[in-house]
């Protein structure tokens, strides 16, 4: 018979004698990233369940309603679903919860009152979760390259992977953008090791996840062609990282390509940039002013390009960090969504710890304003333990969902969503008064103080 | 001296990576790994079915008695060639909404095709008349689908005598969705309004207007728990407490329905409420390919689960004509077939 008491004093002492602090925010990260997932917004897990079985009919990504993204996203639930068919028996199932069919007609919000179950939202948000830890060590990497000091290394990967904005993304909401992190930053460490061919591959990747890395597309083509030797060698290190995205790309479109519905892969594009049929003003305006932001971040990743070659190979990675910041800001400036912004987290936080400890204020503002955006739908996050669990009663979720967000007026649902909005967006903002306080007129001296970059 | 290549395990973890992707566009498009299958074998009194699926997955297998009325086994879906000629004139007198009639007209293909029904045509405004004309004997077991706001005028007219109305009393069944049945037809170049045509397909004044507002209960008459059916929206949706003989399935609020079954002669009309929504294509797809009419009664439910493997099971058949309905996958079902006894 095994000594419990035994047991437990020697598992203790074994904890004890752990002392890499990375292990131990690791640990933390995974049980708050568990807990979280159980409180998930039911609207985009209830899609990746349709998404799943649309795949499972033979109907592909696209043959029927679904799936509206580039596929890579959608490659992974194929993964997921075919690991759960194989080795899982989960035959799960999702639910209609009567009692909060109300909720999808509450005005300005995508409610669902379909739920899927507590283990599958867990088992679509695992690779989720594998992917913020990858991301984690990954922003590490570019730290403790850059400064050699493991406690500023250790730091960065604390302020990703207990970020409450990317824990949010990935458990509550269930939305990819870690993958296109995680794509990008490998992007930097490949290129940054010289490895160009696999770097395309991860640049494809990271694009074909969401759009949002494409602006850095030409930062990234200056910093490839400086990093060479010689001009012949810059012509072949960036053919090979040319060949890497182009073959990578070609792969992930084969089938849509071979079916002849490639424009079905973009139809994120088209229904969000305004071209599709608006509804009223406020969607008009709307997708116009998406079209002129991602238009003037274009421009703006040319001339931060520009700016790169003139400056030579000085300071080459310095530059490259600071332009993918900026670019990646840039495009969180309309429209904000909590889940753009995780794209730019790896950057915010390098910049943060390695170069300007002064955008430490920023990734304050954001994380703290992202913990009331993404609770947006507040009470149902609890449906799915209402739904599958009897730790509550559906009728308390829906009396408390009631009370928060269903009404006319100025309702307090309404009240969160705004404030963690604004708050959010003044993080944005405050990341271009800092980077560029030299330049405006209160800067210099004033509320933030010299620019130490 | 010997050369060592270290592994760069950055290379490592960015091709696992691309593996990832690449197994699983694989898995979605090129592998068998998904497969589902049913069967079911009619003997004097009982009904005896296999299911079967290569992963995990819950099943119903539901036997319905549809009281000697046929149940619909090939549909035609009419697809309005000139839909955008008078689409804005219809939406602002009756709200009907805009639908993109070949790429519904597909989602409402392949939502049957994976439940094992694939008797469906397509035809236009100029081809309508004749497949109508060619059904008319005895267009039992024929279904048309509506999804536009207008029909032509050679099919309907708002009178009595029309084509259309003739051949659902001789036993047709129409499919509406998306708008008011019978609010318009297409006379030429112009569009006409009906006025009475609420009466001249059911009676009474029944139909919901176009805004949009969302049911708050579900209908407790089993088919809803049955079908697993979604939609929730109830534009245009009818209001089956004041018809005659309908029957109601979905989700309801104040007597309208999602789904509402309601006879007409020989045959019956069938109305989808809300707007184009995965939902409503389910629906869509559930209600047609099992075969529900409107003197459908569920006679049994099995619910099991079926784990990498063949299940059998049997119910015993009250009488003969009755339809057993098995789908697997549950509320996101991925499989579904209708053996009709």
């Amino acid at each position: 018979m095994v000594d419990s008491s035994c047991c437990y004093a020697s598992l203790k002492s074994r904890l004890a004698a752990i002392r890499h602090p990375i292990l131990w925010i690791l640990v933390i990260g995974i049980a708050v990233r568990l807990l979280a997932s159980t409180l998930s917004i039911v609207y985009d897990a209830d899609y990746w369940a349709l998404v799943i079985r649309n795949i499972e009919t033979g109907e592909g990504l696209y043959g029927v309603e679904g799936y509206y993204y580039t596929p890579v996203w959608g490659y992974i639930l194929g993964f997921i679903s075919a690991f759960q068919s194989m080795f899982l028996d989960l035959g799960y199932d999702v639910v209609r919860v009567v009692e909060a069919l109300f909720s999808e007609a509450i005005p300005y919000v995508y409610f669902s009152a379909t739920v899927p179950s507590v283990v599958f939202t867990f088992t679509v948000n695992l690779p989720l979760i594998i992917s913020d830890v990858i991301l984690a060590f990954g922003v590490r990497y570019l730290v403790k390259d850059a400064t050699g000091d493991d406690h500023k290394a250790d730091l960065a990967f604390a302020m990703v992977f207990l970020c409450p904005l990317l824990i949010g993304v990935t458990c509550i909401t269930g939305m990819p953008d870690t993958f296109a992190a995680t794509f990008l930053v490998l992007t930097v460490i490949l290129l940054k090791r010289e490895r160009y061919l696999v770097a395309g591959m991860m640049f494809s990747l990271a694009v074909l996840t969401k759009l949002f890395p494409a602006f850095v597309i030409f930062p990234l083509i200056a910093y490839v062609l400086l990093r060479a030797s010689d001009r012949r060698r810059a012509v072949i290190n960036l053919s090979l990282a040319v060949i890497g995205a182009f073959a990578m790309t070609l792969i992930v479109f084969m089938p849509q390509i071979l079916e002849g519905t490639l424009e079905q892969c973009f139809q994120f594009i088209t229904d969000r940039t305004g071209s599709s049929v608006e509804s009223n003003l406020f969607d008009v305006i709307a997708g116009k002013a998406r079209i002129f932001t991602y238009l003037a971040v274009i421009v703006a990743s040319i001339a931060c390009a520009v700016l790169m070659y003139r400056s030579g190979r000085d300071r080459i990675e310095h530059n490259l960090m600071k332009y993918c910041f900026l670019l990646l800001a840039m495009c969180m400036l309309f429209p904000p969504a909590p889940q753009y912004m995780i794209s730019m987290l790896p950057f915010l936080v390098y910049w943060a710890v390695v170069e300007d400890g002064k955008c430490m204020l920023s990734w304050k503002i954001i994380s703290f304003g992202s913990v009331f955006f993404i609770t947006t739908s507040n009470a149902l996050m609890l449906l799915p333990l209402a739904a599958w669990t009897d730790l509550i009663s559906v009728d308390i979720v829906v009396g408390l969902l009631k009370w928060f967000s269903a009404g006319s007026g100025f309702t307090p649902g309404l009240a969160w969503m705004i404030f963690g909005g604004v708050i959010t967006y003044a993080g944005i903002l405050s990341i271009f008064l800092i980077m560029f306080r030299d330049r405006i007129p209160f800067g210099r001296g004033g509320i933030f103080g010299r620019n130490t970059v | 001296m010997s050369m060592r290549h270290k592994v760069d395990l950055v290379v490592v973890l960015a091709l696992a990576l691309c593996a990832v992707v690449v197994v699983g566009e694989y898995c979605t498009y090129y592998s068998d790994i998904h497969e589902y299958g049913s069967t079911a074998t009619w003997s004097d009194g009982r009904v005896d079915y296999t299911v079967s699926s290569s992963g995990s997955d819950v099943f119903s297998a539901i036997l319905l008695e549809n009281d000697g009325r046929k149940p619909v086994t090939d549909l035609c879906i009419f697809v309005d060639d000139g839909y955008m000629d008078h689409y804005a004139e219809a939406h602002g007198l009756s709200g009907a909404v805009y639908l993109d009639q070949e790429y519904y007209a597909k989602q409402v293909r392949e939502a049957l095709r994976f439940r094992g029904f694939s008797e469906v045509t397509q035809c236009s405004s100029s081809e309508l008349s004749d497949h109508l004309r060619s059904t008319l004997s005895d267009p039992s077991g024929h279904a048309l689908m509506v999804m536009s706001y207008s029909l032509p005028s050679e099919v309907y007219d708002g009178t009595e005598g029309c084509l259309l109305l003739e051949w659902m009393s001789e036993g047709g069944t129409l499919y509406w969705l998306g708008s008011e049945v019978g609010r318009f037809y297409t006379d030429g170049s112009s569009l006409v309004e009906v006025s009475g045509n609420q009466e001249l397909f059911f009676g009474v004044r029944c139909i919901h207007d176009g805004s949009m507002e969302v049911a708050d209960t579900k209908v407790d008459n089993g088919f809803t728990d049955a079908f697993r059916f979604k939609n929730s929206s109830l534009q245009f949706a009818l209001d089956s407490s004041v018809i005659d003989g309908a029957i109601s399935m979905g989700y309801s609020l104040d007597g309208y329905s999602s789904i509402v079954f309601v006879p007409f002669g020989s045959g019956q009309i069938c109305v989808f409420s809300g707007n184009f929504d995965v939902n409503q294509i389910d629906d869509i797809g559930q209600v047609i390919a099992s075969g529900l009419t409107v003197d459908s009664e569920i006679s049994c439910v099995q619910d099991g689960k079926v784990v990498r493997g063949t299940i059998e099971g049997s119910i015993d058949v009250p009488r003969a004509g009755c339809t057993l309905y098995i789908y697997t996958g549950g509320f996101y079902m991925n499989h579904g077939e209708a053996f009709h006894g």
